[in-house]
């Protein structure tokens, strides 16, 4: 059972991070009109990371370990995503 | 005559293996008096006889590779091409030459055209694999009589006979040289029709100036159908024809492709008479080789003649992608927009990458849909999934469920939902401006010099940085917004559920009336610059006396005109990318050339009348429709109260809106990745052109990129490639006008995609694309670059659309198109514009002719024409 709990606080894990990466590149996407969209962008910051927060205080340690992990493993395969796409394409590409 | 050269009329249809099957067949017209230009041919023993004294082997070795093959063919032909001609031979062509052009007062050059004798061997074709060459003087004639024969030995000539087990040895060739006309018009002639195999008409096409430019498809000939019946004429296309291979080089000029003097380019080329003419003699020739003929034919100086006649190939459609293994579907987002085939360099563009499940097939875009019907959680076979794919219907499948595969398809939907998760995410709530810098990122790619043209594309398309903007990602997100799909799923299930009564259109009501749609703004661009063109007398008489090509330079030099330039300038900044067959690096870009937008502000300057009032009588239906759906909903349950219902279906309106405007925004962003390309190749076609390495503009998109880049290196000369560039144009024309299989390795159980002409053609079926009935004349439109006039009110009837044609929705009563589905560009725009669209109608061009009074049903999806115009 607590596997169970564990293996879904990694997915709310994995689906924070999602989010959380979605409204920090809201700096970027938004940048050229930063000046009227900051207060958007700062409000989505804020939401997500209370959000992450709430859940990592709510949740006991063992869950709140699955949870953490769930936060850095979408990092790590998100950020490598583009290293990968790159390497594909260079040892595929038509010689 | 001696010394293996004879005289055409010496030679008949029995002389195949002396003189190969195309002299044969000019010689048996000559003798029995068909206007065949005289001339002679050398035979195929002269060839045997001197191969065999250059000490050649008979035979390319069998078990060698490509690159062996191609080698050893450089070697014979260098061997050939080096060789002198033994002085009986050379006296002997050069004496008949003589003989050929003595007695005309103007200067004669010939036609020098290979005539293998492995042409007469059954099924085979050689056609454009072996040498032909035109304008030839004495001077040159004995290098062009070596060229025809070493064109025995070009890799694909040898790749071909390896391939249909045609032994070396027993090919030889012949030499045929023929006065050339200089033709003041010329022409093609079918005696059944290439495209639809029908053997009751007569197809022809003209145009001014030699044949080249018809049968090397640089030019949109004039076109004809004639029954054989009474020969009574069926249809009549007169084209714009804005170019033509000059019969005569004035002094200094060295190019024959030239500009057709305005005056010409919308007059019909064939003398009153004319037509009926070549109609006899193509079937006296059909009569006499007992089959079909292709028949080029020239008229000069109001005489007539045949140049060639040989039997029509009708390549089916079930010849494409013969021998391909795998169950394919046409992929239609691509298909929709744009029907003919790519250019071989377009589709080698593509090809620069693994495209996965997608493949090529004759310029066509294919998928193996095998490969998804395995990741889908369905027991479903490949033709159901292929039907599906051409479905009209908005209900979900009811294929059982797989358990089997289930934790396959949750896998594959699980890895899918990390990669594009934070794309979705970024794209929930983008302004409408979001991506506009976009057009900065394309600008420096195009300046920029370390990147090729081939890897532009990639680096536009498929390969975002970590910190770049959504801006950079337009494809992507093109890709993302497909979630409209789901919405309308949701919103569909919705209203079904809480107002069964309810208009069977709802969701497609509810789902359009977005402000922002890029290319909806356009179309009222377009209308605007027509405004401002109005405002001014002189302005307005310019647009109305001139050809759109002369006008631009005309207002350039009219001070009233400077407001309406400046507002044109405004227009192409952010237009300008835009072109019809955008997606085919072929075509020309607005900014390069304004003169199809300048055509459509004339159409709108014609017109006294204001636009169809489309999108006031579609928001009123709207705002109607929401009072009926609020007052079917307010009788459920709480609804008064908690206004929930509303609100559900609202926000999955709201969000089908957003993310169909999304699609069709991201679209005009990313198609800027192939007008960048474009800017890339044409700079190499012009340092080629300049260098002498290219002969021609527009033959580069005929040419694959590695063959472009030898040609830069000078690897490859221009005689390796011309040859190919031709037998490649020559295969784009044949295949644009046949179009495609949906399907290869699948048979579909509905519909085919071949126009059916022999059904009711008052009555016609497609998929309701935009609701609403409307009645009105027809307006066929094949090419809005060549005609883009449109009346308020009539009714437009399309073979594609995609976003250029734009503004003729937006006086066009209604649309019919022969492809395409409720998610095409012309579902999407008809939608936003409120008028009645039915897409998927095969042959509505073929069927309805401009002036025909028809009535559209965007609800059924039913055209039918209620009473014949006059067809143009």
């Amino acid at each position: 059972m607590i596997v169970l709990g564990q293996i879904g606080t990694f997915g709310v894990g994995v689906f924070l991070m999602i989010a959380m990466i979605g409204a920090l590149y809201g700096v970027v996407d938004l940048w050229y009109m930063i000046g009227s969209a900051w207060p958007r962008v700062v409000r989505a910051i804020l939401a997500w990371a209370i959000a992450i927060a709430a859940v990592a205080w709510l949740l006991p340690l063992p869950y709140r370990l699955a949870f953490a992990w769930g936060l850095t493993a979408y990092l790590v395969v998100y950020i490598s995503l583009f290293p990968m796409l790159r390497i594909f394409m260079r040892v595929h590409r038509r010689t | 005559m001696s010394a293996g050269v004879l005289w055409l009329d010496e030679v008949g249809a029995t002389d195949g293996q002396l003189v190969g099957g195309k002299a044969a067949n000019l010689g048996e017209l000559l003798r029995i008096g068909f206007p065949v230009p005289n001339g002679f041919v050398v035979s195929a023993d002269a060839y045997s006889r001197f191969y065999q004294s250059l000490g050649l082997q008979a035979n390319l070795a069998r078990d060698a590779s490509a690159t062996e093959i191609a080698q050893e063919c450089a070697a014979i032909r260098s061997t050939i091409e080096g060789a002198d001609l033994t002085p009986e031979l050379a006296d002997a062509i050069l004496s008949a030459h003589a003989t050929l052009v003595a007695g005309h007062a103007r200067k004669v050059l010939c036609a020098v055209r290979s005539s293998a004798t492995a042409e007469d061997l059954g099924a085979a074709s050689f056609a454009g694999q072996h040498g032909t060459y035109y304008y030839v003087d004495r001077e040159n004639l004995l290098t062009k009589v070596k060229q025809c024969w070493a064109s025995l030995w070009s890799p694909e000539a040898a790749s071909y006979r390896a391939t249909h087990g045609i032994d070396d040895a027993s090919v030889s060739m012949a030499v045929v040289v023929q006065e050339m006309i200089p033709s003041e018009i010329a022409g093609v002639a079918f005696t059944a029709n290439p495209v639809t195999g029908a053997r009751d008409e007569v197809v022809i096409e003209s145009s001014w100036g030699m044949g080249a430019a018809i049968v090397d498809g640089r030019v949109t000939p004039d076109h004809y159908v004639v029954a054989r019946d009474g020969l009574k004429l069926r249809d009549k296309r007169i084209a714009e024809k804005r170019l033509m291979v000059s019969a005569h080089l004035e002094p200094g000029q060295h190019a024959r492709l030239e500009q057709v003097p305005n005056e010409m380019r919308l007059k019909e080329a064939l003398p009153p008479g004319m037509v009926d003419t070549i109609v006899e003699w193509s079937l006296k020739s059909e009569a006499h080789f007992g089959k079909p003929q292709d028949v080029e034919w020239a008229v000069c100086e109001g005489r007539f003649y045949i140049l060639q006649s040989r039997p029509v190939t009708v390549m089916g459609r079930e010849e494409i992608g013969a021998g391909l293994s795998g169950k394919h579907v046409l992929f239609k987002p691509i298909f929709e927009n744009f029907t003919d085939p790519l250019t071989p360099l377009t589709q080698d563009l593509f090809e620069v990458y693994p495209m996965l499940s997608m493949r090529f097939v004759r310029g066509w875009l294919y998928m193996d849909i095998s490969h998804l019907r395995r990741l889908l959680p369905f027991k479903v076979s490949d033709q159901d999934l292929a039907e599906r794919m051409y479905s009209v219907s908005k209900e979900p499948p009811d294929w059982p469920l797989s358990l089997a595969k289930l934790p396959a398809s949750l896998l594959a939907g699980f890895v899918f939902y990390l990669t594009a998760a934070v794309l979705f995410a970024r794209s929930n709530s983008l302004p409408d401006d979001a991506l506009d810098s976009h057009r900065a990122t394309c600008r420096r790619m195009a300046q920029n010099e370390s990147v090729s043209a081939e890897d532009t594309l990639p680096r536009l398309w498929m390969l975002p940085r970590l910190f770049a903007p959504v801006a950079d990602l337009p494809l992507l997100l093109n890709l993302a917004s497909f979630r409209f799909t789901l919405w309308m799923g949701i919103l569909r299930r919705l209203v079904r559920r809480w107002a069964p009564e309810i208009r069977s259109d709802a969701e497609t009501l509810l789902g359009s009336g977005t402000d922002g749609v890029l290319s909806a703004e356009m179309g009222r661009g377009i209308w605007a610059l027509a405004q401002e063109a109005r405002r001014s007398a002189r302005v307005r008489e310019i647009f109305l006396k001139q050809r759109p090509e002369q006008t631009l330079m005309t207002l350039k030099r009219e001070p009233e005109a400077r407001i309406f330039l400046a507002r044109l300038d405004q227009f192409l900044a952010i237009n300008g990318h835009r072109a019809i067959k955008e997606f085919e690096l072929r075509s020309v870009r607005w900014e390069e050339d304004p003169s199809v937008v300048l055509g459509m502000v004339r159409n709108y300057v014609l017109v006294e009348a204001e636009p169809v009032v489309h999108e006031k009588k579609a928001a009123e239906a709207r705002t109607e429709f929401l009072r009926e759906l609020k007052a079917a909903l307010m009788k459920l349950p709480f609804e008064s109260a908690l206004g929930f219902r509303l609100r559900m279906i609202r926000h999955a309106a709201e969000r089908v809106r957003y993310f169909m405007k999304l699609r069709e925004n991201t679209r005009f962003y990313h198609i800027m990745g192939p007008g960048t390309v474009r800017k890339k190749v044409l700079k190499i076609e012009a340092e080629l052109m300049r260098d002498g390495k290219l002969k021609c503009k527009d033959d580069i998109f005929y040419m694959r990129f590695p063959e472009i880049a030898a040609l830069q290196s000078g690897a490859l000369k221009w005689l390796d490639v011309e040859d190919k560039i031709r037998e490649r144009r020559i295969e784009h024309i044949r295949l644009s006008k046949m179009g495609p299989p949906k399907t290869i390795g699948i048979e579909l159980k509905g519909k085919s995609a071949a126009p059916d002409l022999a059904v009711d053609v008052s009555q016609l079926r497609g998929q309701p694309a935009s609701p609403g009935r409307f009645e009105g004349n027809a307006r066929v439109i094949l090419d809005p670059s060549i005609d883009a006039s449109i009346e308020p009110g009539e009714i437009l009837i399309a073979p594609y659309t995609d976003p250029a044609w734009t503004p003729l929705f937006l006086t066009a009563g209604a649309a019919v198109v022969e492809v395409g589905s409720y998610l095409s560009h012309a579902g999407t725009v008809a939608r936003e514009f409120g008028m009645p669209c039915v897409v998927d109608v095969p042959g509505a061009t073929l069927k309805i002719h401009t002036g025909d009074r028809i009535s559209v049903d965007g609800e059924r999806g039913s055209v039918r024409v209620l009473s014949g115009g006059a067809a143009t």
